[in-house]
C-alpha cells in the first residue's frame, strides 16, 4: 500500500477526515524530495475510529502516544503515521487547506503557512534524527514560495510555533547576497 | 635501484593507497549567491521514484524504530 491506498481507506464510508502533511505536502508546495512513508493529520475525536479502519485493512499499530500513532505493513511497504490534533485545530487547517493531485489521487495539504507552522513546530521539539530534514523543509519551502522572512507575518509565526533562535537561523540562512 | 612496482594485488597491499590521490580542484562554480536547489518534479513522477527508490535500494530504507524515535511528541494547537 502506498498514499493513493490509504486514501482510499480513509474514504470509505464514513469517511474519516484528514488532511495529507510531511513530505507529501511539502512535495506539494514545491519542494520535491524522497520520503517513505505518508503523514496524516487527523481529529483526536476520530482516534479509535482510524484504529479499527486500520486494521481491518492490515496495518499494525507499531506503537502510539496521544499526540502520534504509527502503524506498519506486514509486507514492507509504506508506513503510516497519523498525528492528532483537536477539532478546533484540524477543522481551522482543513478549511484553509488546498487541494493537489497525487498522480490521479486528489487530496487536501496544509496551506503553505500552516505547513510551516507543523514544521517549526518540530523544530522547536529538536528530535533527534530529524531535525536536519524538518529544517531544510523549512528553508526549501520559503525558497520555493519566494517568501519574505522579513515580513512581521512570518516572524509571528517564527516565534510563535518556533523560536527566535530558529527565525534567526533561518534568516541567516536565507540571506541575499 | 628501486624495485619495479608490482600491480600483482596480495592480502597485504592494496592498489588503491598506492596510487595518487585524486585531484580536489574541481572548479566547482561559486559565484556571488549561488545556489543550487534541487529539480522541481510532479508529484506523479515523485510518487514514482519513491516507488523506484523503494525497490532498488530497500537496505537504506528507515525502520519502524527509527520512525518512532523521529516522532512529534508535543500535540500541535494552531
Amino acid at each position: 500500500m502506498e498514499l493513493s491506498d490509504f486514501i482510499r481507506i480513509a474514504r470509505e464510508e464514513p469517511a474519516l477526515g484528514f488532511l495529507v502533511i510531511g513530505g507529501y505536502a511539502v512535495a506539494a508546495h514545491g519542494h520535491t524530495r524522497a520520503t517513505f512513508d505518508v503523514d496524516f493529520l487527523v481529529r483526536q475525536a476520530e482516534r479509535e475510529a482510524w484504529f479499527a479502519r486500520l486494521t481491518a485493512a492490515e496495518l499494525a499499530r507499531f506503537a502510539e502516544t496521544p499526540a502520534f500513532a504509527q502503524f506498519t505493513q506486514p509486507d514492507g511497504g509504506d508506513g503510516l503515521d497519523l498525528m492528532f490534533v483537536d477539532d478546533s485545530t484540524f477543522n481551522r487547517m482543513r478549511q484553509a487547506s488546498e487541494e493537489r493531485d497525487f498522480g490521479g489521487t486528489l487530496a487536501r495539504v496544509p496551506y503553505l503557512d500552516h505547513l510551516l507552522a507543523l514544521k517549526l513546530h518540530v523544530l522547536k521539539q529538536a528530535l533527534p534524527h530529524r531535525t536536519s530534514k524538518d529544517a531544510d523543509d523549512v528553508e526549501m519551502l520559503i525558497r520555493r514560495n519566494g517568501l519574505d522572512l522579513k515580513d512581521v507575518r512570518y516572524e509571528e509565526l517564527f516565534l510563535k510555533y518556533g523560536t527566535r533562535e530558529i527565525y534567526e537561523i533561518f534568516l541567516r540562512l536565507l540571506r541575499t547576497p | 635501484m628501486a624495485p619495479a612496482k608490482s600491480t600483482k594485488s596480495s592480502s597485504d597491499s592494496c592498489g588503491l593507497r598506492d596510487a595518487a590521490p585524486p585531484s580536489v580542484d574541481l572548479n566547482l562554480p561559486d559565484p556571488e549567491g549561488f545556489r543550487s536547489l534541487p529539480p522541481v518534479v510532479s508529484l506523479a513522477k515523485m510518487i514514482e521514484r519513491n516507488r523506484q527508490f523503494r525497490q532498488w535500494f530497500p537496505a537504506g530504507l528507515p525502520s519502524a524504530i527509527e520512525r518512532w524515535q523521529a516522532r512529534v511528541t508535543e500535540e500541535f494547537r494552531l
